[in-house]
């Protein structure tokens, strides 16, 4: 029998004609009953969202409503001049323990195309970044996202204020030099100041993919029917100068996987993994790995998940070598120390070190890993392994010492991020009734959060100048 | 199915009326749009009645009205994950049990492709399951569902690209028996 039907057509009428077709009317009548008995959630500052809400009115409806606030006020009054004393002292403790101050809500600055806005709780010093070889790190770069935009943005650490940087899709270098957007006849490179703009030979439909770690090189795809998936990508230089185009036909692109080093990218595509360098040069289809990928530090071998064991294998994909042999699989997210011995991979609720000959040690990061690990990142000295546990909104974020001899909690937090030389940890802050962005030391103390407007993306931020 | 804003906006604002008629309105779809997600009757009620209450309550959240349908399927998707992951644990499957009519000899083959396919679609797992369902029946193109899951666009392109491997080569695996079986073409 030949393919004589039409797959998608034949998809959607399966689609359409599994399951039921209607619903109970006792479904829908139970939610409404209870919906009844519940309250709706107010953002805590509702005015100040001004495309949702209308702007407060200050004056009271009636004398009466009038009378209770200034008789609320007057009483707070009398409360704070009874207690002033301990209640300074109790603020006092609130906000500084004893490594200085634990929680900053600064303001953040609305931008004309973003509704960025928070209100001032504290003001406290900015964190004292450390100076990288490659210069100070004094701003992160972030993205929200609403339905059919994500947008980034960049939170200026020392002065506490969030500014657009980009439109819709658009993706910045992790370096914040440059910005990869939808032009009209399509890709567009910019400078981040929006000194010069730089037009890449595209389809129109083409979507920044992702930066190399050192923002030199960035992967594009695009589907050439909008409707389709990704059937063409390419890889260009950040200045734009140089453009090669990928030459898998029909290539669906997860997101690459770049070396630590830059110097070696891995892009999944229907004829399988193309592995070749950052410039585009010496790509060569090397078989079929599962996304995504961790590379070893030096970019001569990368470790992936296969079977729910963890294995390895060359660039070339050469020696594949099974690195767990786990009796009943299981293998999860896998990170490869950036001081090359060890491979860390999550199996259920363990975390296992393991190192190149298959020698392991596991520790058990308990029920929150038991709902889901998302995400390992390993500290630039790879002293450090942090574990995103959990599901949003019980998120947190372990901080594991490389021997497994220490952990340490960032409650309410995802989406770990370090500071190019390891001082800090960035991360999605998920503090009740204020997400934003928030950092901590490389120890886990010292939580700073800032509250910006708008939904963060789990999307990886990035240490920016 | 066409929202009104200000329907949305009166419910946003605390209308029940108002929330009650977006309930009744959207129910069927985010039902039918669950329903092929988990493949189970009984969890797809579940995930639509955490929807709708999270509807009512999440509703002032929404920035902007006109995004209300897109909500209620990143809404409906996220319940409905939740129930997978539930269903994986307990390791409830759902068997069902159908009468059919007699089908023609000529009717053999389709339906027996379409029951395959059906069966491939059973094996994906939740989230490629998802973008297929998102993709190919509730009519949602890429960016749109990069944007409900929260995830990169080539990610979406690349669930859906897997996915279509797999069902495909799951009939194209089961044509294959066909011919050796020597079953019409």
């Amino acid at each position: 029998m030949t393919a004589t039907y039409d797959f998608d057509q034949l998809l959607e009428s399966v689609l359409q004609a599994s399951g039921p077709q209607t619903l109970p009317a006792s479904v829908v009548d139970t939610a409404l009953l209870t919906a009844r008995t519940i309250r709706q959630r107010r953002p805590l500052l509702p005015a100040l969202d001004r495309r949702a809400w209308p702007t407060p009115r200050l004056v009271p409806s009636s004398p009466t409503s009038l009378a209770m606030i200034v008789l609320a006020v007057l009483l707070v009054l009398a409360l704070l001049a009874v207690g002033g004393a301990v209640g300074t002292r109790l603020l006092d403790q609130t906000h500084r323990g004893p490594e200085g101050p634990v929680t900053s809500m600064r303001p953040v600055a609305s931008s004309p195309s973003s509704d960025a806005v928070v209100a001032p709780v504290v003001q406290t010093p900015p964190p004292s970044l450390p100076v990288d070889p490659n210069g100070v790190f004094s701003a992160l770069s972030y993205s929200t996202f609403r339905l059919t935009c994500r947008e980034p943005f960049r939170l200026d650490l020392t002065t506490g204020v969030s500014s657009s940087i980009g439109d819709c899709h658009d993706l910045v270098a992790p370096d914040g030099s440059s910005v990869g957007h939808r032009g009209p006849t399509g890709l567009v490179l910019s400078t981040q100041d929006g000194s010069s703009s730089v037009p890449v030979d595209t389809p129109q439909d083409a979507y920044p993919m992702a930066w190399s770690p050192d923002s030199r090189w960035l992967v594009w795809t695009a589907a050439e029917d909008p409707t389709d998936r990704p059937t063409v990508a390419g890889i260009v230089s950040a200045d734009g100068a140089s453009q090669v185009r990928l030459p898998t036909p029909d290539a669906a692109w997860e997101t690459p996987s770049w070396s630590p080093d830059s110097s070696r990218v891995a892009i999944a595509t229907s004829g399988g993994l193309l592995v070749g360098n950052a410039d585009g040069t010496e790509l060569r289809l090397i078989g079929s790995y599962p996304a995504p990928l961790a590379w070893a530090p030096g970019a001569d071998r990368f470790a992936y998940v296969f079977g729910g064991d963890l294995w390895t294998v060359n660039a070339d994909g050469t020696d594949p070598t099974n690195m767990t042999r786990f009796k009943h699989g299981g293998a999860g997210p896998v990170a490869w120390s950036p001081v090359g011995g060890t491979i860390a991979v999550m199996q259920g609720r363990t975390l296992w070190f393991v190192d190149l000959f298959g020698g392991r040690h596991g520790l058990d990061l308990g029920m929150d890993a038991a709902s889901g690990v998302s995400q390992l990142a390993w500290a630039p000295g790879g002293g450090t392994l942090a574990v995103a546990v959990g599901v949003d909104p019980t998120s947190a974020i372990d901080l594991v010492s490389s021997d497994g001899s220490k952990v340490d909690r960032v409650a309410d937090a995802n989406a770990p991020t370090w500071y190019p030389g390891g001082q800090y940890l960035a991360f999605r802050a998920l503090d009740p009734g204020a997400s934003g962005v928030g950092i901590v030391n490389a120890d886990g103390s010292g939580r700073r959060t800032w509250k910006v407007a708008g939904n963060v993306s789990v999307l990886p931020m990035s240490w920016i100048r | 199915m066409l929202v009104d804003r200000a329907l949305v906006e009166q419910a946003q604002h605390g209308d029940r009326d108002a929330y009650e008629a977006l309930a009744r309105a959207s129910a069927r779809r985010l039902y039918l749009t669950a329903h092929r997600i988990v493949r189970d009757v009984d969890r797809a009620e579940d995930a639509v009645q955490q929807t709708l209450v999270a509807m009512w309550r999440e509703l002032p959240s929404l920035r902007d009205p006109d995004r209300f349908e897109a909500w209620t399927y990143r809404l409906v998707v996220r319940f409905c994950l939740e129930e997978s992951r539930r269903a994986r644990r307990t390791g409830v499957r759902e068997i069902r049990i159908e009468e059919t009519e007699p089908a023609r000899p000529d009717a053999f083959a389709a339906a027996d492709l379409r029951d395959q396919l059906d069966r491939a679609l059973a094996a994906l797992s939740p989230q490629h399951r998802t973008v297929v369902v998102l993709h190919h029946y509730a009519g949602l193109p890429l960016a749109e569902i990069a944007e409900i899951l929260d995830v990169p666009y080539g990610t979406v392109g690349s669930r859906l690209h897997h996915a279509t491997r797999a069902l495909r080569a799951a009939i194209e695996a089961h044509e294959r028996v066909g011919i050796s079986e020597g079953q019409p073409a």
